[in-house]
């Protein structure tokens, strides 16, 4: 899955499939089959085949689970900011979301031994295992903002022997206040580092989960 | 006051403002809201992840907190798509039944390559896209089905708004710069 979360000002009701097909940006008959769940004053949420948007007015959430349409999900928010140029923006995330099945309990211990040791928490606690486990790390671009990656497990009833993989790589504007002058350098970082933000996410997931297939 | 027996089944209102507390008034379902717990990194800035948090309730009324958000549930896919290679392409040129194109890779691997693709093959509602420059990604890849897997190919054109007068002028501008520099 991947995402693109926008924070900044925006008018919830604007966001309407037929917008998005008035400008062209998503397929008329992808607007007429939407699902709307809600269009309001305070937010807007629908899903058109491919796409999730949901919207509030400090923020701007769009998804997507299927591949074909990462770079289409891309282009979205490109068009979006490009009709709404004077929206104000002050952070950007592309994140990206992976799910893994492991071999066995073995290989999935694994994963939690090598991310999370225990030596440490056996003095303490019985039988500790790892429920969750956040890095940050800083950017290497020059640009403002952090790398997070997420690892959980999965709900045994959902995934057995599944591991959880999210990264959220996090851009700052400055100035850090909501401003217009930051859509540049969204659609900027959305058309130059798109591919590096999808390679790295899953670079850093995979890496993980080699972890289990070592075992 | 309405019987409270489960807290995804009490129907509520938006109120005008979204950090209220929201009596029992009919209309909208709170299984369909959400608040995002507020995280934070370790220097304190906003974070644009999302994690979800309910409100609270109690007998006569529910607290949402600060402020409602929540992704449409994506749909349970009973049908994944697996994509083996997926190339970026540029059309170079459009003929009657075909246009040519240039594809990058961006999944899989393999150098650049040029090819030729029947018009048929892109939506109805793609085809006044399919012009020379236009950019387009193509996926192949299996459709797993409940019924068994399907080999497939998802064909897009990129979707952009139209560009402004003061972009048309500045792209102007840059190519008659360029083409000063062939002169």
């Amino acid at each position: 899955m991947v995402t693109v979360v926008l924070r900044g000002t925006f008018i919830p009701p604007l966001f309407q499939p037929a917008w998005l097909a008035s400008h062209g940006l998503i397929r008329a008959q992808e607007s007429d089959a939407a699902n709307v769940e809600i269009i309001s004053p305070q937010a807007a949420i629908f899903t058109a085949e491919w796409l999730q948007l949901s919207v509030i007015s400090n923020r701007l959430h769009v998804a997507t689970t299927q591949e074909s349409f990462y770079e289409p999900l891309r282009d979205l928010v490109v068009g979006i900011l490009k009709i709404l140029n004077e929206t104000p923006l002050r952070a950007m995330g592309i994140n990206r979301s992976f799910h893994y099945r492991l071999a066995s309990e073995d290989a999935w211990h694994k994963i939690g031994n090598e991310l999370a040791p225990k030596d440490m928490w056996k003095a303490h606690i019985d039988k500790p295992g790892m429920r969750s486990l956040v890095m940050e790390g800083a950017r290497t671009d020059g640009r403002e903002g952090y790398i997070q990656v997420k690892v959980e497990p999965e709900p045994a009833d959902k995934i057995k022997f599944g591991v959880h993989v999210e990264l959220n790589d996090h851009y700052q504007f400055q100035p850090t206040e909501p401003n217009p002058m930051n859509i540049k350098q969204a659609t900027g970082i959305l058309s130059e580092c798109w591919k590096v933000s999808m390679e790295r996410g899953l670079t850093i997931a995979s890496k993980i989960a080699d972890i289990g297939d070592q075992a | 006051m309405p019987e409270i027996q489960r807290l995804d089944s009490i129907p509520i209102v938006f109120s005008t403002t979204l950090d209220a507390t929201y009596g029992l008034q009919g209309g909208f379902p709170i299984h369909d809201l959400s608040r995002p717990e507020v995280v934070r990194s370790s220097d304190g800035a906003e974070q644009t992840q999302i994690r979800y948090v309910n409100g609270e309730s109690s007998l006569d009324e529910i607290k949402l907190n600060p402020f409602l958000f929540s992704l449409p549930s994506a749909p349970q896919a009973k049908e994944f798509f697996r994509a083996i290679q997926k190339w970026e392409g540029y059309v170079l040129d459009v003929g009657r039944d075909l246009f040519r194109a240039r594809l990058v890779s961006i999944v899989g691997e393999g150098p650049d390559q040029e090819a030729e693709i029947y018009l048929e093959e892109v939506d109805p509602d793609d085809q006044e896209l399919v012009q020379p420059g236009a950019v387009f990604y193509w996926t192949i890849g299996y459709l797993d089905r409940p019924s068994g897997r399907l080999r497939g190919s998802i064909l897009r054109f990129r979707r952009l708004p139209a560009l402004s007068e003061p972009e048309l002028e500045t792209a102007r501008r840059e190519a008659e710069k360029l083409e000063g520099l062939f002169e």
